[in-house]
């Protein structure tokens, strides 16, 4: 709730350790404050549980095994970079201030530059040192890569897999840069409005859903299979099946399976249809 | 405590400039009246011997800051060692009072300014996602409000008065400085003060507090 404002209703969603989910949705779904809920940071009604513990009443104990990096406007630009590791080291008993400066020395960055003289990027790389340095279960991404290159955004990711990632740990990540993670996703949920719109696992989205680059002439025929969604490309188009046998879609034209990216924009104009 | 002793930390190293530059200021009117003080001795009385216009001087920069700076040359006026003819404190009690009161203007800016800096600049983000507690963060910004800027403020009043002595001992008379040095009495010197924040901490604390509160509640403009 935002005062009188209902943020989230009727969302809900499970995932385990080792996972990668994108929490995906259009500007104001709800995907910040569902993350803010998670962070014990935001009051919410109904039964939530980070890591086994209620973020209402165990903020603390949950913050300690959770990371979180948001977009690059979040780091105080007053403070230095040592300052700021050197806080962390002190108020986190996860924080591994040596790997933290081994991460950084790979980096242009300097210790002793001050936040708010640096890059958007070098920013991310600070605030990706000081994630991967804290021994967290879960690692919370925000929007964390907004306003960055291609390179630094492409750069976040390699590190973030490399030196983060494993088996026991979870990530639980928001952006509209889509197509960036989605070689990533073991998880897929989209938001919209404050409710769950889908909710899967990477690995059967294509076994629900297909895309047909339809032949000219079979255009009707794929119409009156209900797709999803319906796109027109240069010379082409597209419709997003849900739940129709590939069988009967061969013979229209080319099959394969959706982007995240356009089952997302399916997704949501479904629903604004409904 | 380790925690706590790092959310104080943390209110230094954002606010190391405010806490000096309103001390700095008051040091810098001080030494420019006693300046415009010295200069008008001079140019003024131009009938009167150096060491008449040294004692003046000196009662200006006494008034000023010291503690009825003696005479220079003048053997008779330096102040005994008894207790009660060396520094009055009520003299220095006014000479720190005026470094007192700014930084708790400064610090009355400070609490006001703080949290809601944190939230204007979207900072409070990154700071909630640390194991802190609300409590602690509060706490340590209302420790530092009352006691920060009246502990620095009070150790620059120290080192003010110091100098002011220097100006004197340049100016007119080397004795001045050695004088004033030895007649100090210390002990009233560091209590004084000391006595006054601690004082301050009582009743001030709910007023910054108050001030942390509204700090914590005012909206932020939308641009």
């Amino acid at each position: 709730m935002h005062g009188n404002f209902l943020a989230l209703n009727d969302f809900s969603f499970e995932l385990g350790a080792g996972r990668i989910m994108g929490l995906i949705g259009p500007n104001g779904a709800g995907k910040t404050t569902a993350l803010r809920c998670l962070m014990g940071m935001s009051s919410y009604l109904g039964e939530l549980t980070v890591l086994g513990k209620d973020p209402s009443k165990e903020r603390m104990d949950i913050l300690t095994d959770v990371a979180y990096i948001a977009d690059t406007a979040i780091l105080p630009s007053w403070i230095t970079v040592d300052q700021l590791f050197e806080y962390t080291a002190g108020v986190h008993p996860k924080f591994d201030l040596a790997r933290a400066n081994s991460f950084l020395r790979q980096t242009e960055v300097s210790k002793h530059s001050t936040i708010g003289t640096l890059s958007k990027g070098m920013i991310t790389q600070v605030h990706l040192a000081l994630a991967i340095s804290i021994d967290a279960k879960l690692l919370v991404l925000d929007e964390p890569t907004i306003g960055l290159d291609i390179l630094y955004r492409k750069r976040f990711y390699e590190q973030l897999l490399n030196d983060y990632f494993d088996k026991g740990k979870t990530i639980l990540i928001t952006t509209h840069q889509v197509e960036e993670v989605e070689h990533l996703l073991t998880d897929l949920l989209f938001i919209k409005n404050g409710n769950t719109v889908l909710s899967m696992e990477m690995e059967t989205v294509g076994q629900q859903f297909v895309e047909l680059e339809a032949n000219d002439q079979n255009l009707e025929q794929a119409r009156l299979l209900n797709p999803i969604h319906e796109r027109k490309g240069l010379g082409v188009t597209a419709f997003i099946f849900e739940g129709v046998e590939e069988a009967k879609l061969v013979p229209l034209g080319n099959i394969k399976t959706p982007s995240v990216a356009d089952l997302f924009v399916a997704k949501m104009s479904e629903r604004e249809r409904q | 405590m380790n925690q706590l002793i790092f959310a104080l930390k943390r209110e230094y190293w954002e606010c190391k400039k405010q806490l000096v530059v309103v001390p700095l200021i008051v040091t810098g009117l001080f030494f420019l009246m006693a300046m415009v003080a010295t200069w008008s001795h001079h140019f003024s009385d131009s009938d009167v011997s150096i060491s008449e216009k040294s004692a003046q001087v000196e009662r200006t920069i006494a008034d000023l800051g010291g503690e009825g700076l003696s005479a220079p040359g003048d053997v008779e006026t330096i102040p005994s060692n008894s207790d009660d003819a060396r520094g009055d404190p009520k003299e220095y009690f006014w000479f720190s009072g005026v470094y007192l009161a700014s930084a708790w203007l400064a610090a009355m800016f400070y609490a006001l300014s703080s949290l809601f800096n944190d939230r204007r600049d979207k900072s409070i983000l990154y700071w909630k996602t640390m194991p802190v507690s609300e409590l602690q963060t509060v706490i340590a910004k209302l420790v530092f409000a009352i006691l920060g800027f009246s502990i620095v403020a009070i150790g620059i009043s120290w080192v003010s008065a110091i100098v002011l002595l220097g100006y004197a001992h340049i100016v007119f008379s080397p004795e001045v400085f050695a004088n004033e040095m030895v007649s100090m009495n210390y002990s009233k010197l560091v209590i004084w003060p000391l006595i006054t924040v601690l004082v301050s901490l009582v009743w001030c604390a709910p007023v910054f507090a108050l001030l942390l509160y509204v700090s914590a509640r005012v909206k932020k403009c939308r641009s």
